[in-house]
């Protein structure tokens, strides 16, 4: 679904992507791991279109995407859901959600998706008319995913859906990762908890300043010393 | 805006001594008059604003140069030049002349917006704000000269609407003139109409979502550039009408906007700069304070207290009557 081959990108006159290259096949989960700055956030907003791709290329179902504006990479099927969740802070929750549905022509169907949005998140149908701004930590990051789907992606990119938040709610945004993943939306998954989303990944990419260093199924990367050593605390 | 504003005339003259309170009231209808076109000037600011962060320093020279645009246009229609010193227009001019030239003048001033923001504006994007805001003085300072030199600096009488020009309405011993009314009923439907817009509309839920966040709305697929460059032709479309309608009063000439622009400025500030609400109730103050200054208290204070006032509200509520605090940008 997603190919992307020998891609350069620079955070200024950083170079933050050094050649990277993966694949993320239709109907997986793909866990992309690696310290901070690795360069795992920027790898997504090259994908999205919110930083210009150098050189290499990006393939989304055999179309070009590396110099597509971040409008036309919505419209084709791909959501990124940021870091630090990014909601509008003074639009209510429903406005939010609205604005991911933003490029979306057939607005009937608004009600249908805001059920689906409630089916995985019921927690925000009695917050509709609330602030965004006013919602905890975790409710922010459903609402950020929430949004996300709203575009009715094919492909979604989740950056670090865990930050900040408890374990016990870490645990149920992981759950509905799953679901989101199992009804039919291919996810690429940045995460800084390696041990959480290998165990929901089928496939692995460890990133190490800018380039891969590392890639397998999640089950093998589970078992690999490397990465427990690394990344999984022991 | 490199002269000092100049003290606006009043319709009234300060020569009463002592207090009654019909004077007072005429002083506030006045203000009301007058803080109307605040107002409008003020929305547009607010607009800009909110889209973009940058503050349209230019913002009365654009809305004088529509108001030279508009008259130019009154005279196509009529036949008359008015880029000729000798050319005159009659005094008072009915819709089918007064309404083609403001649809012209606003299109002008739409597609002055549409422009500016995108061949000026957006190469800035990642500039800083105060070099955007140079841009706005540029632009400004470009009109005055443009203007002085197209239509010369001498000021001239500006046509008013036949239909407005009518006997004012009596409240008692107070005039209301049918004038003063259309200002402030064009007010409060245009900042009305904006709130609506802000509130339930797609396209203007996504200017408040550019506003809270720019990173965010381009992520939902917003053409940040288009929309803030739809901001941009709104705003200029709303000095445009105010423009031509405050022309009349103030009489046409190349400074005509330079006391009206710093008063809007000020009431863009008091209400809230990112406050539509504020933006009105902003304006309306201004105009009410200023009248009253200017007729209560010795000259020279007049053009200080409005300020003196600013001042002593944004210590107390810094983010303006309406305002709210800046959302963090990221």
């Amino acid at each position: 679904m997603l190919r992307i081959d020998n891609l350069q990108a620079y955070y200024g006159r950083i170079a933050a992507l050094k050649g990277v290259s993966l694949e993320v096949p239709e109907g997986t989960i793909v866990a992309l791991l690696g310290a901070n700055g690795a360069g795992k956030t920027t790898l997504l907003r090259t994908i999205s279109g919110l930083l210009p791709a150098a050189q290499g290329t990006i393939e989304y179902n055999g179309q070009r995407i590396d110099q597509a504006t971040p409008d036309q990479i919505v419209r084709l099927g791909i959501s990124h859901s940021p870091e630090g969740r990014q909601v509008f802070p003074e639009c209510t929750v429903m406005e939010n959600l609205k604005l991911g549905s933003y490029i979306r022509r057939d607005k009937q169907n608004l009600k249908g998706d805001l059920d689906q949005i409630f089916h995985h998140f019921p927690a925000l149908k009695p917050r509709l008319r609330q602030l965004a701004g006013t919602l905890s930590g975790g409710e922010q990051q459903m609402l950020a995913i929430g949004r996300a789907l709203m575009s009715r992606p094919k492909l979604l990119l989740l950056d670090e859906p865990s930050l900040g938040l408890g374990p016990l709610l870490v645990k149920e945004i992981f759950t509905i990762i799953k679901e989101i993943n199992a009804s039919g939306v291919t996810v690429l998954l940045v995460e800084q908890n390696a041990y959480l989303a290998l165990n929901i990944a089928t496939y692995g990419y460890v990133l190490e300043t800018g380039k891969v260093v590392l890639h397998d199924t999640g089950a093998n990367l589970r078992q690999n010393e490397e990465i427990k050593h690394s990344y999984l605390g022991h | 805006m490199g002269y000092f504003p100049m003290v606006l005339h009043s319709t009234l003259n300060a020569t009463a001594e002592g207090f009654d309170w019909i004077t007072l009231g005429r002083n506030i209808i006045n203000g009301f008059s007058f803080g109307s076109i605040y107002a409008l000037f003020a929305l547009g600011l607010v607009l800009i604003h909110k889209s973009s962060d940058v503050v349209n320093f230019g913002h009365g020279e654009m809305a004088m140069f529509f108001s030279y645009i508009g008259l130019s246009l009154m005279g196509l229609l009529l036949g008359v030049n008015i880029s000729k010193p000798a050319a005159e227009l009659p005094s008072q001019l009915g819709w089918e002349v007064f309404l083609p030239a403001l649809l012209g003048t606003l299109l002008f001033a739409a597609l002055m917006g549409l422009g500016i923001e995108r061949f000026l504006l957006r190469p800035l994007a990642k500039a800083s704000v105060l070099s955007q805001v140079m841009v706005t003085i540029g632009i400004g300072t470009l009109l005055y000269g443009l203007a002085s030199w197209l239509w010369k600096a001498e000021p001239r009488a500006y046509p008013r609407i036949e239909a407005v020009s009518g006997p004012p309405f009596q409240l008692g011993e107070l005039a209301l003139t049918r004038e003063d009314l259309t200002f402030l009923s064009v007010a409060i439907v245009m900042a009305s109409g904006l709130f609506l817009f802000f509130r339930y509309t797609m396209v203007g839920i996504a200017l408040r979502a550019i506003a809270q966040n720019p990173f965010a709305a381009r992520l939902m697929g917003i053409n940040v550039g288009r929309l803030n460059g739809l901001a941009w032709a709104m705003a200029l479309m709303l000095a445009a009408l105010a423009g031509m309608l405050a022309a009349p009063k103030l009489q046409l000439e190349p400074g005509m906007m330079a006391d009206v622009a710093v008063k809007s400025f000020a009431a863009a500030v008091l209400g809230g700069i990112n406050s539509l609400s504020g933006a009105l109730l902003g304006g309306l103050l201004i105009g009410i304070i200023d009248n009253l200054a200017g007729f209560y208290l010795p000259d020279g204070l007049r053009a200080t207290i409005a300020f003196l006032i600013i001042v002593a509200v944004l210590t107390i509520k810094p983010h303006g009557l309406l305002g709210k605090p800046l959302p963090k940008k990221v």
